[in-house]
């Protein structure tokens, strides 16, 4: 089978793709520069996949099963899986995301076909036993106390408590204490056996390597795995508009007090292209009040109504999304007031086109820079297919956003529900 | 990594490169290391921040944009006996837009070291923004436990060794606009510069745009040397917070000097103790023993010392501390496989090979090689790093000495 090359000039860049006969994608960008090659394999399975349809039966997994799951895949009875990637040259690592878990190398060897082969055999497998599971639970709770300890991760973790009800992102990505605790071999196989399956996950290649190659070898590997044909479905939610706590004060050992808004936004429910041109309309809408392009930026840092640390984001999802602003201050209340008061200004202004000119020659620099870097390319496509985008079709959709369109997107947007955490010394 | 001396004591370093589509250009001045850390971080804030002809931040960040997103900043930061104050601009490469990109940077960076705003009336509101900048950044660090512990452990070894620590809340009431001005002055006159370029180049242009636009005068170098570190027995410090972990660092230190060939040693036996997957430390004490999550040690290019840094559950701090002993204790009695040395070389090595890949750490080693001398050129560690043995780790290790150990006590029960 031969794979499609998708060509953009204007870029100076390419790719390859193909799917196997299993489902598995294979995409590979050439990069004959550089000595590095990275190699990932993400899987559609994250923190947020916790009720599940597997052929007919509802599930309700234990928080933190898809992070647990990335730490065991690690284990076999056979080898170390960690040691094994040095001895061949190569470092291997892990992350876990809302939406995906993502197993990756890196290797300056220019024959990758063994850490290759190593990455799709233990993903691929699963080798646990009761015994290693319990032991595994240790790290993990060490893991999540340390991101507990960090007031800014607890600030992020806290606020998506107060916002949602039933959307699984409240939960943090590791679970919490009582459900890594409740975690057992028999869970973990089942959310591997119903969600690990080749039609989910997708390897992305960037490095000196000859593409058709890879795929070959991928695909040969592919005529040898058996999995279950059933496939878990994740629920969607149905969750409601209100926020579970509009104020909710949580007490930590800081000097200073740290404040996070954070707007639920409820939406009809979206397709991938949607989803990505009005978190990008806002994204850019954003840029051009909450940062120094607006004049008056200036005046409200010398009025000390935002500091240094001032923070915000915006996150649009399937049928939810979020604005967050985040600070340090005492004067909490004042930066809520604040904040709701620049909200209001902005749905009454009206943004400048050449300003949002501006902002897309940005985000074109911005991409191109991410080629420098083999691991930024292969872990942007892995992220941006949870759109079913690459890089270039995003700057495509970011260059043809308008400043009208952007702020008719925002007008249209209820901004009443609103949660503020604030973490401050008992 | 051709040099060009543009003047005495200024030179050139170009690393011309079809890999990147972004070219990075850094202005790096330095000085010795003394106790006025304060006036110079007050100092770069202010010299990122505006310039007479951007002079508000709405027009540094037009200019920016208008450049696809360049990226500026005025950095401060110490390395071993050195300051260094560093003028950063990465921009796309005129090969992928239709605009002399090279020289618009340059014109930047001219712009904001040779025309800063700080002789201006305004000068005195932007000290002050920058003395609040500074704050915040100080409780951000001291409100993570994490980057407490570091920032605490660091102090006692600058108390160690006799040199200035790092400033605190309290130094920022020194700050004055004339102290300032005078620092920025010694900077332009006094400081030994490098340039650095890495990108996809026409040398030839860039030498040329260089000595047109940035016109650095003649200098001398200023002198690098190791720090020395004596030994003087052993400095506890536990103190207590109400978290749910207790931090902990551990300072040894050894027989390391600079410019000695035990710099690779002390690579191999660093990867060995705690900085890679395959140590002692992340094997015992994390994977054997589920203790912690992260356990990593790291080591001083300049001075040789070896720090241990982990975070465990309450109560067990005792447990981490004597495993951390143990597995140093097994270094120095050479108590392990002799492949494990091999297994550490090679990931030592697959990681440097990938940082030759990074247009960030390919431009951060490019500053050492300059300052420091060829000792730190990657290909030359990467050969010495393949004949390190483990008779020279063992020996090595041997030396070391704990000099720091710093517990962060977490004393909390909130467990949701």
């Amino acid at each position: 089978m031969t794979m499609n090359k998708v060509v953009y000039e204007k870029y100076g860049e390419c790719y390859y793709e193909q799917v196997c006969d299993n489902g598995l994608k294979v995409v590979v960008f050439p990069k004959p520069d550089f000595i590095t090659t990275a190699c990932g394999l993400a899987v559609k399975y994250g923190s947020v996949d916790l009720s599940q349809d597997i052929n007919g039966e509802i599930v309700r997994f234990p928080a933190g099963v898809a992070h647990f799951l990335e730490h065991k895949l690690f284990e076999s009875d056979q080898e170390d899986i960690m040691t094994k990637f040095v001895e061949m040259g190569a470092n291997v690592n892990a992350y876990t995301s809302y939406y995906q878990t993502c197993y990756h190398f890196d290797t300056s060897e220019k024959d990758i076909s063994e850490p290759l082969k190593l990455l799709l055999s233990f993903v691929q497998h699963l080798d646990i036993t009761e015994e290693s599971v319990e032991k595994e639970k240790g790290i993990i709770i060490e893991e999540y106390e340390m991101y507990r300890q960090r007031p800014d991760s607890r600030l992020l973790n806290e606020l998506t408590n107060a916002i949602y009800h039933m959307f699984d992102i409240k939960e943090d990505i590791a679970g919490n204490r009582d459900s890594i605790n409740a975690i057992n071999k028999e869970i973990l196989e089942k959310a591997y056996r119903y969600n690990y399956h080749p039609d989910k996950m997708m390897l992305v290649v960037a490095g000196p390597q000859d593409p058709q190659a890879i795929f070959d070898l991928v695909q040969e590997m592919q005529k040898e795995l058996i999995y279950d044909k059933v496939c878990a479905k994740t629920l969607k939610v149905e969750e409601p508009t209100e926020v579970v706590d509009k104020v909710k004060i949580v007490n930590m050992d800081v000097i200073k007090p740290k404040v996070a808004i954070g707007i639920k936004l409820h939406l009809d429910d979206l397709n991938a292209k949607d989803i990505v041109t009005f978190d990008w309309s806002l994204r850019l809408l954003l840029a051009t009040y909450f940062t120094s392009r607006n004049e008056e930026f200036q005046a409200w840092i010398d009025n000390k109504d935002i500091s240094a640390m001032f923070y915000y984001e915006n996150d649009i999802m399937i049928n939810q999304g979020w604005i967050i602003f985040m600070d340090d201050t005492d004067d909490y209340d004042r930066f809520n007031q604040f904040i709701n008061e620049q909200l209001i200004k902005l749905k009454k202004m009206d943004v400048d086109e050449s300003l949002f000119k501006r902002l897309k020659k940005k985000y074109f620099g911005a991409a191109m820079i991410e080629f420098d870097n083999i691991s930024s390319i292969m872990n942007e496509h892995i992220r941006l297919q949870e759109n079913n985008l690459d890089n270039f079709e995003l700057l495509e959709i970011i260059n043809s956003l308008t400043a009208k369109q952007a702020i008719d997107f925002y007008r249209s947007l209820d901004l009443s529900n609103q949660s503020m955490v604030v973490i401050k010394s008992e | 990594m051709r040099t060009v001396e543009l003047n005495k004591g200024v030179n050139l370093y170009l690393d011309n490169t079809d890999k990147f589509k972004n070219t990075r250009v850094i202005v790096m001045f330095s000085k010795e290391l003394e106790d006025d850390s304060v006036y110079w971080n007050a100092l770069t804030y202010m010299l990122e921040d505006k310039c007479n002809l951007y002079d508000s931040k709405k027009k540094v960040t037009a200019k920016l944009d208008e450049m696809y997103g360049a990226m500026f900043s005025v950095r401060c930061n110490n390395r071993g006996n050195l300051t260094n104050i560093s003028f950063r601009c990465s921009a796309i490469s005129d090969k992928y837009v239709d605009e002399d990109m090279f020289e618009q940077q340059i014109a930047l960076l001219s712009n904001f070291i040779y025309d800063p705003i700080i002789y201006r009336e305004e000068a005195l509101d932007l000290l002050d923004e920058a003395k609040r900048i500074l704050e915040s950044e100080l409780y951000y660090l001291k409100d993570n436990p994490r980057t407490l512990a570091s920032r605490e452990a660091a102090d006692m070894y600058s108390d160690y060794i006799g040199y200035p620590r790092f400033f605190d809340i309290a130094d920022l009431d020194k700050l004055n606009i004339d102290i300032v001005r005078k620092k920025y002055e010694y900077m332009i006159n006094n400081m030994s510069v490098n340039v650095f370029v890495s990108g996809n180049i026409d040398e030839d242009k860039v030498i040329a745009i260089i000595k047109d636009k940035l016109n650095v005068k003649a200098r001398e170098k200023c002198k690098n040397t190791s720090i020395k570190v004596v030994y003087k027995g052993l400095v506890e410090k536990q103190q207590e917070k109400k978290i749910n972990q207790s931090n902990i660092i551990m300072t040894y230190k050894t027989s390391y000097e600079l410019n000695r060939d035990n710099y690779y040693i002390l690579t191999v036996l660093d990867g060995l103790l705690g900085s890679l997957s395959t140590s002692l430390l992340f094997q015992e004490v994390r994977e054997k023993h589920s203790l912690c999550y992260s356990i990593y040690s790291s080591h001083s290019d300049f001075s040789g010392v070896v720090n241990v840094d982990t975070s465990c559950s309450k109560g067990k701090e005792e447990v981490v501390v004597e495993m951390i002993e143990q597995q140093i204790a097994r270094i120095q009695q050479g108590d392990f496989e002799e492949n494990l040395i091999d297994k550490t070389k090679i990931a030592i090595l697959t990681n440097m090979m990938k940082k030759l890949d990074l247009p960030t750490t390919n431009l951060s080693n490019m500053s050492l090689v300059a300052s420091f001398g060829d000792m730190f050129d990657n290909t030359k560690v990467m050969e010495r790093i393949k004949t390190v043995t483990k008779e020279e780790v063992v020996a090595l290790a041997r030396s070391f000495q704990l000099i720091i150990k710093y517990v962060m006590k977490g004393i909390s029960d909130d467990h949701e």
